[in-house]
């Protein structure tokens, strides 16, 4: 072409959506669909294979449970799947029946998660709060169906007689049981009953109350110190209960037990057990922290966010397992651990709540941005699971695509810079459908957006946001969900055909 | 459910009596000729149902006729197949026999003499309530003396030995479906133990269930005049667990009886419809011959059609394959491996499971998530093909089998599932048609092979 002076671009910086289609930098392009980059360029991206043939795909994660041993030596990878269907059904890729549904939910449109202990708990929603009248789930893994997680308390009254020569002391002592199931949760106390003992003799407890439930595994017999009877107001529940040493029955079978104690060995304190939820309401999603299991946004209470006891992700306080968040008409949208901080979200709020080593009601709360929260999935997940990369997160809200490291910096942790006409486009009731995944291997940012396509940003020249190299990937396919496995493995779930 | 029993019987009438015992499901190693019926061979079930729908398969068209009939409780009944003289095989779908928790069941073979070496399968529909399935094991027999206990495993396979602690037995079983144990039912018989005591117990991955250490309590014993006991518990089972039933004599001791206890368990599987096929046990296994091997079938069967097994009217669709070798196929054999496939109509089916381990001791592999479909008419068997003269080892497997409705088929329109990014592909392959009976693996066809769409936009 006559007088055209070519341009040589030694380094070619990726896609452009900023301002003014004639301002796109010379080493940028308005437009670079399906490309990936390579060490020093780029090319077209990978092609998409069938990883497993499930129905419509609406939102998969990816549960990780321990790996197993190879003969080398070495450790094959115990990554697996949970997908869920349009048709409320969820899936696990790695079950010995991989298409039976481990959990179906009429209704459910989307689905929080968490890993705890190798067990898979899961909260239905619908992408916005937990559904109605809902709970949530634990799955353990194995292909037998996902149940609500928690349970029932005991059915019935303990008979309490005294035994043999023994140690506990004389005078009022009130017994209760409670159910231990296969993840481990305590029931609520039950059962109660008091005995005027003699003093010096056992405790021969008989009407042991068993389940009809197959998942209790064990029983547990709690008893009150002893009770001066001029003092003992015939309120069974009034007294603090302790676990019996010894008074663990390791079935669901037999109904009779001998305890023997003195009042110094009832030392671990069954009280919490009183005021724990049944079965605990469905929230939007799960997170940990600190061995806690947290979750948030209920259909009826959009400001709660739900804790568990340290260490028992099932046993949650009616109570004081709960933080507030001041209301503001719109609903928790995420939960993060960092930095030792608990950190709640909704779409333009973001709060950091320390744990203060007391129930979770107590835990002052700080506002630390009212401008600035994190969508639904909007936390990039690193690899497998977890939030936290090199003492940071990659949060999606309605601002961009920003760091986040206790705080949110503009300019300089708005990665999304170079794209941001392309972002401000996004419809703001729609970002629940994003979903972002920081692949640190490659160092590729990989995300969903809600039109069905995904947008790429790699970041080996730095995680800066003049540096980063972002791209549009679009398939024939509308792509809802991604996940990664074995590290670096993108797995794409489609609801359809594009146009279909 | 309906669970199929899929038995085989070795060196049917060989020379000798014409008259022959075998159990009627579990594992059998000795025809039996015994008169009044002892317990060598009668198997208990611990649920209710029918069986019916009993399919016979003979290795050879033998010049004598065979008259299989199934007894139960010691008694003929009218479920019987006939093989007329050279019949390769038959049939009795008509005749239904109702049994009861705690009933036994056995065959009673009546032809001629023949001589060594032939072979027989057969298939057997058991119907129970619910989700309910029934296993056994050989019989607990010899001298016991007081303080002796002998186990095997549970679930089909067993053959009672000596107990060590903490050692799987020579025929241990391997579960292939999840579920729970709920129930054990033993009979004493060699009569009741008077002073002795028999205690039965489950041993789950090596550790007995008897209450002890949080373990189940699934104990129970028999003992004054007694001669049937059971008990009743939950003790959950994950595919791959061992299992093995115990039984010890206390007391007093036991003399010599060709049948002490037999026992069996009611299984109820997690998923509806399933329920499993196991076999294993310490035969040689060729290093160099590709074998073919079933439940109770010999040494060393290298001719396929002496350990393939028919199936009835009833279809079944194998899903998963767990295998364990005593020692890794490449344990001081580098490169060598084993291939343990389960064959349909003498061919190779996708259940397969190439181990390559070179552990010292046990080694294990599985495959899940398959859908082999076997109809009426099929025949079923696993063949082992050694290379590279692998390491001499054992084989326990156990298959999941679900025999549900397969009606419910979910079609997807094309383009949905779940997809990866394949390195290096240059296409996006598409699939249109996923399809497949509720709770299985779904097929899958390949629709449409798309060009990625360039990634430059063209400038018109």
């Amino acid at each position: 072409m006559r007088d055209h002076e070519p341009i040589t671009i030694e380094d070619f910086n990726g896609l452009w959506r900023r301002g003014d289609r004639d301002s796109t930098p010379a080493d940028h392009f308005p437009d670079c669909n399906n490309i990936q980059y390579i060490h020093s360029g780029f090319k077209t991206r990978d092609g998409l294979e069938l990883f497993q043939a499930y129905p419509v795909v609406l939102r998969a994660y990816n549960y990780v449970q321990p790996g197993t041993l190879t003969s080398g030596g070495g450790i094959t990878p115990g990554d697996s799947l949970l997908v869920l269907d349009d048709g409320g059904n969820i899936y696990h890729t790695k079950s010995p029946t991989p298409f039976a549904p481990i959990l179906t939910i009429v209704g459910m449109t989307d689905f929080g998660f968490v890993s705890y202990a190798g067990r898979a708990y899961i909260t239905p929603c619908d992408g916005v709060t937990g559904l109605l009248n809902e709970h949530i789930y634990v799955y353990k893994g194995d292909g037998t169906p996902a149940r609500k997680a928690g349970g029932t308390a005991p059915v019935g009254t303990l008979v309490v007689a005294d035994g043999a020569a023994g140690s506990i002391e004389a005078g009022v002592h009130i017994f209760g049981v409670v159910y231990e199931t296969d993840t481990g949760f305590l029931t609520s106390i039950a059962g109660f009953v008091s005995l005027t003992a003699a003093g010096a003799k056992k405790a021969d407890i008989s009407a042991i109350p068993v389940s009809a439930e197959s998942f209790v595994v064990a029983r547990r017999i709690v008893a009150t110190k002893f009770i001066a009877a001029a003092d003992f107001t015939g309120d069974l529940k009034g007294y603090e209960f302790f676990f019996v040493p010894s008074g663990r029955i390791g079935d669901n079978v037999a109904t009779t037990l001998t305890v023997d104690f003195f009042d110094a060995d009832l030392i671990s304190s069954a009280d919490h057990l009183f005021d724990l939820y049944t079965n605990i309401p469905a929230g939007v999603g799960l997170a940990t922290y600190h061995s806690r299991l947290v979750s948030f946004a209920e259909n009826a209470n959009i400001s709660i966010a739900r804790v568990s006891v340290a260490g028992e992700p099932e046993a949650v306080s009616q109570v004081d397992g709960l933080i507030n968040v001041p209301l503001d008409g719109n609903p928790l949208t995420n939960a993060q651990e960092f930095r030792d901080i608990l950190y709640l979200f909704k779409s333009t709020r973001t709060l950091g709540y320390p744990d203060n080593g007391d129930v979770p009601s107590s835990w002052e709360g700080t506002v630390l941005d009212q401008g600035i929260g994190a969508s639904l999935h909007g936390i990039a997940t690193v690899l497998d699971s977890g939030g936290v990369n090199i003492d940071y997160l990659i949060i999606t809200n309605f601002s961009g695509v920003m760091l986040f490291n206790g705080a949110f910096n503009r300019p300089d942790g708005e990665l999304s810079w170079k794209i941001k006409d392309l972002w401000d486009a996004i419809e703001r009731s729609l970002f629940n459908k994003i979903q972002i995944l920081n692949e640190t291997i490659s160092q590729v940012v990989f995300m969903t957006l809600p039109d069905g396509t995904m947008e790429i940003a790699n970041y080996a020249n730095g995680m800066d946001p003049k540096k980063i190299r972002w791209a549009p990937w679009s398939f024939d396919v509308n792509v809802t969900t991604i996940a990664l496995i074995e590290s670096n493995k993108l797995i794409v779930g489609s609801s359809k055909l594009l146009g279909a | 459910m309906k669970q199929i029993f899929l038995e085989h019987v070795r060196n049917v009438m060989y020379g000798g009596p014409t008259t022959l015992y075998w159990p009627g499901y579990g594992c059998g190693y000795l025809l039996v000729s015994s008169a009044p019926l002892n317990g060598s061979i009668r198997r208990l079930v611990s649920a209710a149902g029918t069986l019916r729908n009993f399919v016979v398969l003979r290795q050879d068209g033998l010049p004598s006729s065979l008259t299989i009939t199934v007894m139960k409780n010691g008694l003929a009944t009218s479920l019987e197949v006939v093989l007329t003289s050279g019949a390769l095989s038959g049939s009795d779908i008509v005749n239904t026999v109702s049994l009861a928790v705690g009933d036994d069941i056995c065959l009673r073979f009546a032809g001629s003499a023949v001589g060594l070496g032939h072979d027989l399968g057969y298939s057997l529909e058991f119907e129970t309530s619910g989700n309910v399935s029934t296993y056994t094991h050989d019989i607990v027999s010899g001298t016991m003396v007081a303080g002796d206990a002998k186990y095997c495993g549970i679930l089909g396979n067993g053959q009672p030995v000596s107990y060590v602690n903490p050692v799987r037995s020579n025929t241990y079983s391997i579960a292939a479906a999840a579920g729970n144990i709920t129930r054990i039912d033993a009979t004493a018989w060699s009569g009741a133990p008077g002073t002795g005591v028999w205690t039965i117990t489950l041993i789950k991955n090596l550790v007995l269930q008897d209450g002890s250490g949080g373990t189940v309590n699934t104990s129970f014993t028999i003992t004054g005049a007694a001669t049937t006991g059971f008990s009743t518990f939950v003790l959950p089972v994950v595919a791959g667990d061992i299992l093995e039933i115990h039984v010890k004599r206390t007391v007093s001791t036991a003399s010599f009886n060709v049948a002490h206890v037999g026992c069996s368990i009611a299984f109820t599987s997690a998923v509806a419809d399933y329920h499993m096929i196991v076999g294993g046990n310490n035969n040689v296994i060729s290093i160099l011959l590709n074998n073919f091997h079933w439940c109770a079938t010999d040494q060393l069967v290298t001719d396929e059609t002496r350990a393939m097994v028919p199936i009835g009217p009833t279809s079944l669709r194998a899903t998963g394959l767990y295998i364990e070798r005593s020692a890794g196929p490449a344990y001081q054999a580098p490169g060598a491996s084993y291939n343990h496939i389960l064959r349909k109509n003498a061919a190779d089916t996708s259940i397969a499971v190439l181990m390559t381990n070179n552990n010292a001791g046990i080694a294990s592999g599985l495959i899940t998530g398959q859908n082999v479909e076997y109809v009426s008419g099929d025949t079923i068997d696993l063949e082992t093909v050694p290379s590279g003269s692998p390491q001499t080892s054992q084989l326990h497997w156990g298959l999941s089998v679900f025999t549900g409705t397969p009606a419910v088929t979910v079609t997807s329109g094309p383009g949905v599932g779940l997809y990866f990014i394949d390195p290096g592909k240059t296409n996006d392959s598409l699939y249109t048609t996923i399809s497949g009976p509720s709770g299985l693996a779904p097929t899958t066809v390949e629709s449409t092979v798309k060009k990625i769409p360039n990634p430059f936009v063209v400038l018109s």
